[in-house]
């Protein structure tokens, strides 16, 4: 049972990661490298939360929301004026600014030794000391709440100029709407909902260091969008379950564990080039990805 | 200059472009002036490459001109020089263009496509809609206003053509991965009834036209459903790039009226660039041409592409 559970909340922090990343994707035409560095800003700033300033739960994710969403105007503010390839690269320096600075700033992260014994803060009273039922329920109301949130976001008039902006950024502007503004509040809301999954992971696993907030778990959580498809929700949803359950299924067929990784990687790997060839849009996605 | 009766007012506009490399940089716009009349027609003529695509740029902030300034007169006779704002500043002002190679937003609905021209920015705040109920009501009157622009504009071309559901989807499906053709129409139906908010459109939910993206149209129609965006904002002046141009006759016919409906109902200025030249006779009040860069001739449209030169140079009669 607590297998299972473990896998639901995995796959409940996925998609916040991927819902974040398709925002930007497949609302936003916006290829960003650096989703892996506003999960890990996010999740140290809960540790920050919890344990310097003992803050409850509410409150600490709050902190660890609006704190990543402004250290997402950061890269924002600068680069979001230069156009594709440049954002790109910006991003990527990006990424590897905040993990060096993980990894090497001792006193603040502890560095590659990490930070144990993160506390989990109690919500509603739902979170026991054993915690997985308790954070099944809590990450699934976050994520459906997510859900919702993202839905509301992308059906509004907000999200009806973000995918203008996606097909022809050009035209927008000549409506009169300041297209910078958007894609920056679409950059810091992307980095909102990686921030809460940031805050998730810390609180679940207990234990977080560097390692888990790399280049590669950024281009992880950008393929995992791509594949299930993005532009809209349900793409997002079964990204998240399929890059979660994946390695399960490797394992219940017995690959021994010294080579399963590079199975699951050639897998993504080839995935994404079929995908590519034949069907852009991802397995369940609406938007077909250009650049 | 009185601004009672000119809208627009481009006075000694240039522009060079620098060549890369070892290319010559050239002057595309020389000292161009040219008025445009409120609540008229006035239409731009010239030869591929004069510059005219290049002016409209300058005019709607795309591209900074060496010098001249652009004057630009509100209903209230306030004066903006256009010249050193950016463009969603201008167009902010009620200027709207139809650009010569843009007219749809690909993956977006026809009725998003008109929604978004609409020029009310209140509620486009993230999350306004759960903040403020109003945004909910202003939306549901948007998709009503939105709903009456497309019966207008696009109406009849919409039946008559009989559009062809995702014919560039179709292609690659065709061969391969047929398997997962019903995800795409659970993933269709899903979104349909999702995408927009609770109005009177859902009602007629099954005109399933509305829903359809922009892509599926034909070219004569995206630019039909360009122009209803622009219907859909509050436009003082529009800046029109070659709206009849590869467009087959029957809808050139629907385009020019809907032109002239806007000007006439709605006392919109229209500033258009055109090369079909019955169309600048027929609906056309002012008429300038543009050779190299400069306006050589200017006047009534008769009187312009009656012109011995004009005719000689642009039309090669
Ligand atoms: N961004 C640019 N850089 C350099 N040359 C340009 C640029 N845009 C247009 N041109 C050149 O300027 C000239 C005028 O172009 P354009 O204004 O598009 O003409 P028109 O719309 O009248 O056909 C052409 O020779 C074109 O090649
Ligand atoms: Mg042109």
């Amino acid at each position: 049972m607590a297998y299972y559970l473990h896998i639901l909340i995995m796959i409940n922090i996925y998609i916040l990661l991927i819902l974040g990343m398709n925002l930007l994707l497949g609302y936003t035409n916006l290829l960003s490298l650096c989703h892996a560095a506003f999960y890990g800003i996010g999740a140290y700033l809960t540790v920050f939360a919890l344990v310097k300033l003992n803050l409850t739960f509410f409150p600490a994710l709050a902190l660890a929301c609006v704190g990543t969403m402004i250290a997402s105007l950061v890269i924002s503010l600068p680069s979001l004026r230069l156009h594709g390839d440049y954002f790109v690269l910006v991003t990527l320096g990006f990424m590897m600014v905040v993990f060096s600075i993980m990894y090497n700033c001792v006193p603040l992260t502890n560095g590659p030794y990490g930070i144990s014994g993160i506390p989990k803060p109690a919500f509603l009273g739902l979170i026991k000391a054993d915690g997985i039922p308790g954070y099944a329920l809590l990450t699934t109301i976050l994520s459906v709440g997510s859900i919702a949130l993202f839905k509301v976001l992308v059906q509004s008039p907000f999200g009806r100029i973000l995918r203008g902006i996606r097909d022809e950024e050009i035209m927008v502007e000549s409506l009169g709407r300041n297209v910078f503004f958007f894609k920056v509040l679409a950059f810091a809301i992307s980095a909102g909902f990686a921030a809460v999954a940031g805050f998730v992971y810390a609180t679940y696993v207990t234990y977080i260091d560097p390692t888990s907030f790399t280049l590669d778990e950024s281009i992880f959580i950008l393929s995992a969008a791509i594949i299930g498809g993005t532009g809209n929700i349900i793409g997002s949803i079964v990204g998240a379950i399929f890059v979660i359950i994946m390695p399960e299924i490797i394992r219940v067929i017995h690959i021994p564990d010294t080579i399963a990784p590079n199975v699951r990687q050639i897998i993504y790997g080839m995935l994404l080039i079929i995908l590519m060839y034949f069907r852009p849009k991802g397995l369940l996605g609406k938007y077909e990805f250009k650049e | 200059m009185n601004g009672t009766q000119t809208i627009l007012e481009i006075d000694g506009i240039s522009k060079r472009f620098h060549g890369r490399g070892n290319q010559e940089s050239f002057l595309v716009l020389e000292d161009v002036d040219i008025e445009v009349k409120r609540g008229k027609i006035t239409a731009l003529i010239g030869a591929n490459g004069a510059g005219k695509t290049t002016l409209f740029n300058v005019i709607s902030g795309f591209s900074r001109p060496d010098s001249g300034s652009i004057m630009f007169y509100d209903e209230r006779v306030n004066t903006h020089n256009l010249v050193s704002m950016s463009p969603h500043q201008i167009a902010g002002l009620g200027i709207g263009r139809l650009f010569q190679n843009l007219s749809v937003f690909k993956n977006m609905s026809l009725i998003e496509n008109v929604l978004i021209g609409s020029g009310e920015k209140d509620g486009e705040f993230p999350f306004a809609s759960l903040l403020k109920k109003s945004v909910g009501v202003a939306e549901q009157h948007k998709v009503r206003m939105a709903e009456d622009i497309i019966g207008k504009v696009l109406g009849e071309t919409c039946t008559e053509t009989g559009l062809d559901p995702g014919e560039h989807q179709k292609e690659r499906w065709s061969q391969k991965f047929r398997f997962l053709q019903p995800l795409d129409r659970f993933v269709s139906r899903y979104e349909r009834y999702g995408d927009i908010f609770d109005t009177p459109l859902s009602k007629i939910i099954k005109n399933d036209v509305f829903f359809r993206d922009a892509s599926d149209f034909s070219f004569g129609q995206q630019r039909l459903i360009s122009l209803a965006c622009l219907f859909m904002g509050d436009h003082a002046l529009l800046l029109l790039d070659e709206p009849t141009a590869g467009v087959n006759p029957q809808i050139v016919e629907k385009i020019l009226t809907v032109i002239r409906q806007m000007v006439d109902e709605s006392g919109i200025s229209v500033f258009m660039i055109e090369h079909n030249m019955d169309a600048v006779l027929k609906i056309a009040d002012h008429c300038y041409f543009m050779d190299d860069g400069t306006v050589t001739h200017f006047g009534s449209p008769a009187d312009v592409l009656g012109n011995p030169k004009v005719r000689r140079e642009y039309l090669g009669i």
